[in-house]
């Protein structure tokens, strides 16, 4: 889909992923995943390394293949269909990657993002503590620095890949400066896993399981002082770095629910009732009419926002945050139409369509919920509207009735007409 | 009009709220969800206490109450857990096919067992072929001298591996037109030689439920075992299911009640940004609109049990009913999800395991299309 978005080069890399898909993962592999009894699918991660599949956004040089934003998202929309924690795996090297490469220094890129984009490490994020997901900036994980080291203390909760992990990205406080504003409270830290940090906890999870998601514990961490990524209380910096990568993979993650919208347009082509093939019920096929229109409007939005990143286009944060929104939004409303639409088969396991539905409502709820993309999307609109510079017609000047007393909408504006 | 219960029905309501209370032990719910086992201790406690068949007349050891009490006890149970709630409930699944039959021998023998915890029942209509459309039946029973001869399979079985009986609907005329008229219903001991179950594997939530394909190779039982008239099993197993259907709407009903209750508690506790989650308005008004859909799935579905006992069938009313709570539920569970953040998505909070089992509703007894094929039905008539 979109393939004219793409150029002849994101065209074959789209092919060499859909026969990746196809051909590289089993039915067996997934179901095991979904039953936990793989913990982590490191297997997923050096096989997508030794394809030169893992991080194609970044610089050759590191492993990468120095490929658009876009040719990311049309790769991730094909993985999509594996599951989400198949997905995430896919995904991280373009988030850690991304703070990796922008901030870190040349010695940190070779011991970090090249081993990583080879498959030899593997790197998980966390942001999130129990005290706040949402709230984030308020983070209680605390670093100390003592000389050339750091010592850290603090927990971090679902954190994908707290199992499976090599070195974790772990936001901390390290200015403890009662008046510090918010932005300048924070580091970002790559922290090995060694002496002190501790998966504590695997959570049961609706899905996305395999994955290792997990409850990290850091007790008297030593982390060097090189390990600081983006400069000591740099981590604002980082984190709205980061967004971008976080918000855009999950939307295009997402988009890979055309796997199980698939199963039920073949299923219905085939399952008869009432003498007649499901399809022919108007109750059926406009219920995949709207999938499709969903579905559709969701690539675009992510395409473009991707495209938007690609040709650093000012607004692109409320661009990337809507594409999260709707597309995981339509990707939910697209699953439950799906499971609708096979009846009671698809509520078993017979089908994947159950496992990709629990899998897919994680969508609106990790890197940034529904309402906290709301809040920054209402945010940048109004700045760009109230700006002075919005420059375009007003339609309130063409207001039945221009007089000003009409047009109160406080106290001082009726003072101003009757007093003034 | 009264909107009022009547005080032994909020008697029956208190009590079922305070036995759930009680008996639904969080540790226990969740060995038994995890193992997919059915929750026997507290069905029996249940049935001791008279929360199952309390609809039965008491010569069956029922209470001769109604489906309004009926579903008032489906609804706290399945408030307080929705996969305890909804196993207990369906329980007694199908032995209304029998209750409402005039096979009074079959009566007698059964429904006792049901009521008193002694017993699950089960209904086999839906298989491979046929789901939505059981106007026609691959399972044939064949009269050979004083038995019935049962062949076929049918799927999607609830409490397929551990129901005493099954209500089995079959084809006993091959040449019957339409072919519904040669459909009859008939009462089959899981114990009979040949009859063979097997559970049709994991599924996304109904945990302590089997859902089992029931087999059914060269099956002997009795003439007498013909629940209600033969040739009428169609018609019989219609209007089961206006009964049913509101069985079905009062436990989609308490399920969404019970996962309103989780977030309502949660966000009343959780902070960010400095601020409970409930000084949020776009969380008041989230829990406003959750109540209001609760409210109005719950009028309904009273609507349709009151009328139900007033002895009128209308199956417009308990398929708009079914479908309503049903979406109702799916809406506030996933809702639910959404408010408790993270902790949604977790097992350890319950919610996510609620919009599991909401998710059933909108699927068995009928998916929401069929209710609504129903519902037009009604409301355009015969088309000359
Ligand atoms: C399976 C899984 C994997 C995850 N992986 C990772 C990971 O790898 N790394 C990591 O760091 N994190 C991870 N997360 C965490 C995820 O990003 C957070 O759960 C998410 O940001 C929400 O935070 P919270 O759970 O604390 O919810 P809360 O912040 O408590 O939110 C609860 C509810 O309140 C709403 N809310 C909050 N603030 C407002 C507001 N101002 N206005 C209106 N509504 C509001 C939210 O939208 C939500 O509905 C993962 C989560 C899950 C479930
Ligand atoms: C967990 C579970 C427990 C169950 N328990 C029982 C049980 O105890 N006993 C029993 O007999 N059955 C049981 N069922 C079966 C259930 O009742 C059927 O799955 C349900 O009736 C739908 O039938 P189907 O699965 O064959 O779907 P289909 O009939 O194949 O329907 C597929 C899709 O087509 C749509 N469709 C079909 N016909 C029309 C039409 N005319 N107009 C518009 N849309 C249409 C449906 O709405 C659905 O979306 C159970 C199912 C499950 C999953």
């Amino acid at each position: 889909m979109y393939d004219f978005l793409l150029t002849p080069e994101e065209q074959d890399l789209k092919k060499e992923v859909r026969k990746f898909v196809k051909e590289e993962i089993t039915s067996e592999f997934l179901r095991k995943m979904d039953k936990n009894e793989i913990v982590y699918p490191r297997e997923f991660v050096e096989k997508l390394a030794a394809k030169k599949l893992f991080g194609i956004r970044f610089p050759e040089k590191y492993g990468g293949r120095g490929m658009s934003w876009v040719a990311e998202v049309a790769a991730a929309e094909e993985i999509g269909c594996l599951g989400m924690a198949l997905g995430c795996a896919f995904v991280m090297p373009s988030i850690v990657g991304e703070a990796l490469n922008m901030f870190g220094t040349e010695e940190q890129k070779q011991k970090y993002l090249k081993p990583y984009l080879e498959g030899k490490l593997v790197a998980a994020e966390a942001l999130t503590e129990p005290r706040g997901g949402s709230d984030f900036f308020g983070a209680m994980t605390k670093a100390e620095l003592k000389g050339d080291h750091l010592i850290l203390n603090g927990m971090k909760r679902f954190v994908v890949g707290a199992e499976g992990a090599d070195f974790f990205l772990v936001y901390c406080r390290t200015n403890f400066e009662p008046n510090a504003h918010k932005y300048q409270r924070l580091s970002l830290l790559i922290v090995e896993r060694g002496p002190g940090v501790k998966t504590e906890y695997l959570y049961g999870l609706l899905g996305c399981r395999g994955g290792g998601t997990g409850r990290l514990v850091f007790r008297d961490v030593k982390v060097p002082k090189e390990n600081i990524l983006g400069g000591l209380h740099g981590g604002a910096l980082c984190f709205h770095q980061m967004m971008i990568p976080e918000r855009l993979t999950s939307a295009a993650g997402c988009l890979g629910v055309w796997g199980a919208l698939d199963v039920a347009v073949r299923y219905s082509d085939r399952r008869r009732a009432f003498g007649e093939a499901i399809r022919n019920y108007q109750a059926v096929s406009f219920l995949v009419a709207n999938s499709i229109t969903k579905l559709d409007a969701a690539r675009a939005l992510t395409y473009v926002a991707a495209s938007a990143v690609d040709k650093n286009y000012p607004n692109v944060r409320r661009l990337v945050s809507e594409a999260k929104r709707f597309a995981t939004e339509s990707a939910w409303e697209v699953v439950n139409n799906a499971m609708q639409i096979m009846g009671g088969i698809g509520y078993t396991e017979v089908y994947p369509i159950e496992r990709a539905l629990r899998d897919i409502r994680l969508g609106m709820i990790w890197t940034g919920t529904s309402e906290i993309m709301n809040l920054l999307i209402q945010h940048e609109y109004y700045k760009q509207v109230l700006d002075s510079s919005y420059n375009r017609r007003k339609m309130e000047s063409d207001a039945m009735s221009p007089d000003e007393s009409e047009r109160c909408l406080t106290d001082e504006d009726m003072q101003m007409v009757f007093n003034g | 009009m009264d909107f009022e219960l009547t005080t032994q029905q909020k008697d029956i309501q208190k009590a079922a709220r305070e036995f759930a209370k009680k008996e639904f032990d969080k540790d226990l719910i969740r060995e038994l969800e995890k193992k997919h086992e059915f929750p026997k201790k507290i069905w029996k406690k249940a049935a001791d206490l008279g929360f199952i068949g309390i609809h039965y007349p008491e010569k069956y050891m029922g209470q001769g109450l109604g489906v309004i009490e009926n579903i008032l006890i489906a609804e706290e149970l399945c408030r307080r857990d929705s996969t305890t709630g909804s196993a207990i409930v369906l329980s007694s699944f199908a032995s209304e096919c029998v209750l409402r039959s005039d096979s009074e021998e079959l009566k007698e023998k059964f429904l006792p067992l049901v009521a008193q915890g002694k017993m699950l029942s089960g209904g086999c209509f839906t298989e491979p072929d046929h789901g939505s459309d059981i106007t026609f039946m691959n399972t044939t029973a064949e009269k050979d001298g004083d038995f019935w001869v049962i062949n076929g399979t049918k799927t999607f079985i609830t409490n397929g591996l551990d129901a005493g009986f099954f209500v089995v609907l079959c084809q006993t005329d091959q040449t019957a037109k339409p072919s519904y008229r040669g459909i009859s219903m008939i009462l089959v001991e899981s114990s009979r030689e040949g009859v063979t179950a097997t559970d049709v594997g994991d599924k996304m939530g109904i945990h302590m439920m089997s859902t089992a394909e029931v087999n059914f190779k060269n099956v002997h039982v009795p003439l007498s075992n013909l629940v209600g008239k033969e040739g009428k099993g169609f018609y019989q197993v219609l209007e089961f299911f206006d009964e049913s259907r509101i069985l079905i709407a009062a436990q989609a009903l308490g399920i969404a009640q019970g996962a309103f209750d989780r977030a309502l508690d949660y966000v009343k506790q959780r902070e960010q940004f400095g601020k409970k989650l409930v000084d949020f308005q776009i969380t008041q008004h989230k829990l406003a609109d959750m109540a209001t859909k609760i409210e109005l799935a719950r009028l309904i579905t009273y609507k349709a049990a009151w009328n139900f006992d007033q002895g009128r069938i209308d199956p417009k009313l308990t398929s708009m009913a079914k479908m309503y709570a049903a979406r109702t539920s799916v809406e506030v569970a996933d809702e639910a999800i959404q408010l408790l953040g993270g902790y949604g998505y977790m097992a350890e909070y319950d919610v996510e395991r609620f919009y599991r089992d909401a998710k059933i509703t909108e699927i068995y007894e009928g998916t929401k299309e069929i209710q609504k094929n129903t519902i037009a039905g009604a409301l355009i008539g015969k088309i000359k």
